[in-house]
């Protein structure tokens, strides 16, 4: 008789979460100040998107391939030693990062026209989610500053923002190409959180079903 | 330089090795190992989960300070494998703080699904720890269990292994475990059992004691979950019978009172919780009377 049935979420996880939670710190500190500067990067990536047209959103890109590079290294240096799964996803996050790149030098990003307006919202509101709002949600939770989330060091933000600029390319075979990736990280991001009992694994979720929802809206004004 | 697990525990035979332990802690009922006469203390160490810390220096020096502690309070088996993420390294970290005759039993498992990998697996093992030799290994979760028995049976006639055993969890493929119980020479069995997971009282545990088989029992609070549910309540009235002072101790009692269990391994990161699961060793231990009434009032809380 198979004995898989048996198992449940929680039976998977390897560490529990103050483990989890200290990697930001001790990554944040090893690699001070570039928490500060990938913080600022974040909020570069956001103001360029706004800007919106060619070297500018092209920059943002570049931005984020840089972001996804480093939550990769988190991945590999920090995450993996103590939950294996973590070195396939850093591959998942390069990935991503080489996506971004093509996307940079060879796609000609353009945002979607202002007709997809409604569309859009979802994806302003992950980008803000990712690169201003995310270093905050820790402390919101009673964590130190220090175990700040930031975009581009960690890998939760720097999805979100992934998905957010998905959300908001014109095209559609970059909508998906560069969503893929990082919704495929936020579901087992999310389903890693909530089975440590953290409630913060509503936030990845949340941005699913925020990127989800811009996805649907798209589909139906292009009806 | 690797030190030998089997000289730390002085130097001597593994059949022997073991009556160096309990040194400091007189009043700990220690069982012994019936294939090998090898004495280990009731309450051991895990270290599933509560010491993958990976390279946290200061959840290191947790680690280390229960490693520490344990061996304080009388030492016995610690448990790990390489399933367990950075756990073994974490132990050795904690022992290397130790002095050469720290009385630990070291516990670790092969687990792999390919036999030639084993060996490989088993040199980093042992590079994690810092020991040259294990006192015992084990198959984990049965996992390729055939070729890895054999491989560690010709170890253990070798002289390179103390002991060899194969282990289960949660309750699972407790029908094959039995029949390998039945045919193959073991030292040790693991497996899950605590007040409430007690199907290993039917066959699995009557089995070890009629073929001489050391059991560690694995997940006695169910990973702090049955702590969790007993929270609330008050201790029943015969806790203060066997000199229980916690839920912790109550379920701990209950556990290694029964006659097959050679040692149980609660993981922790918490020096006091360590404490209190030796001092639930030391004190008085629930008959067979007391541990049916045990059983039935848990069930219903």
């Amino acid at each position: 008789m198979p004995t898989w049935p048996s198992y449940s979420p929680r039976d998977f996880l390897m560490f529990g979460p103050e483990v989890y939670w200290r990697l930001f710190e001790l990554q944040n500190r090893a690699l001070w100040p570039l928490p500060v500067l990938a913080g600022e990067a974040g909020v570069a990536c956001l103001l360029l998107v706004i800007s919106g047209r060619g070297p500018a959103l092209r920059g943002a890109v570049v931005l984020l391939a840089v972001a996804c590079l480093g939550a990769a290294y988190f991945l590999a240096a920090r995450y993996a030693p103590i939950n294996w799964p973590a070195g396939h996803a850093a591959w998942g996050l390069a990935a991503q990062a080489g996506l971004l790149a093509l996307v940079a030098v060879a796609g000609r990003p353009e945002l979607a026209g202002s007709g997809r307006r409604f569309a859009s919202l979802p994806g302003w509101g992950l980008l803000a989610l990712a690169t201003v709002l995310y270093p905050a949600l820790g402390l919101a939770a009673g964590r130190p500053l220090a175990q700040a989330e930031i975009f581009g060091l960690a890998p939760d933000p720097t999805a979100i923002a992934c998905l957010g600029l998905a959300s908001l390319v014109a095209a559609r075979r970059h909508a998906i190409a560069l969503a893929v990736i990082p919704a495929l990280w936020c579901g087992a991001s999310a389903a890693t959180l909530l089975t440590l009992g953290e409630a913060q694994g509503w936030v990845p979720l949340a941005a699913l079903a925020l990127w989800g929802s811009g996805v649907a809206a798209a589909l139906l004004q292009r009806r | 330089m690797a030190i030998s697990r089997r000289a730390i525990l002085g130097g001597l035979p593994a059949a022997t090795a073991g009556l160096m332990l309990g040194r400091p802690a007189a009043a700990e009922p220690s069982r012994v190992v019936p294939s090998t006469g090898v004495r280990v203390p009731v309450v051991g160490l895990g270290s599933w989960i509560t010491f993958n810390v990976g390279d946290d220096p200061v959840l290191l020096d947790q680690c280390a300070a229960v490693i520490a502690a344990f061996a304080e309070e009388g030492g016995g088996m610690i448990d790990s494998s390489p399933m367990y993420g950075s756990a073994q390294g974490t132990i050795g970290h904690g022992l290397s703080r130790l002095g050469d005759r720290a009385p630990i039993f070291s516990a670790d498992k092969v687990w792999t699904s390919a036999p030639r990998e084993a060996p490989e697996q088993i040199a980093r093992t042992a590079q994690n720890w810092g020991v040259s030799e294990f006192d015992l290994l084990q198959v984990h979760n049965l996992r390729a269990w055939e070729a890895h028995l054999d491989r560690l049976v010709a170890m253990k006639s070798e002289g390179r292994l103390g002991h060899v055993g194969v282990t289960t969890s949660h309750g699972r493929r407790h029908a094959e475990l039995e029949r390998i119980m039945r045919d193959q020479p073991l030292d040790f069995v693991q497996l899950t059992y605590n007040a409430l997971d007690r199907e290993a009282e039917a066959r699995l545990l009557p089995l070890a004691q009629e073929r001489g088989i050391g059991v560690i029992v694995n997940r006695p609070y169910r990973r702090g979950a049955l702590i969790d549910r007993f929270a609330g309540a008050p201790l029943p009235g015969w806790a203060a019978e066997i000199d229980a002072q916690s839920w912790a101790q109550v379920l701990l009692k209950f556990v290694i009172s029964h006659p097959a269990v050679t040692t149980a391994i609660p993981a922790t990161r918490q020096v006091a919780h360590l404490r209190e699961n030796k001092a639930a060793a030391r004190g008085p231990l629930p008959d067979a009377a007391l541990r049916r009434r045990m059983a039935a009032d848990l069930a219903r809380l």
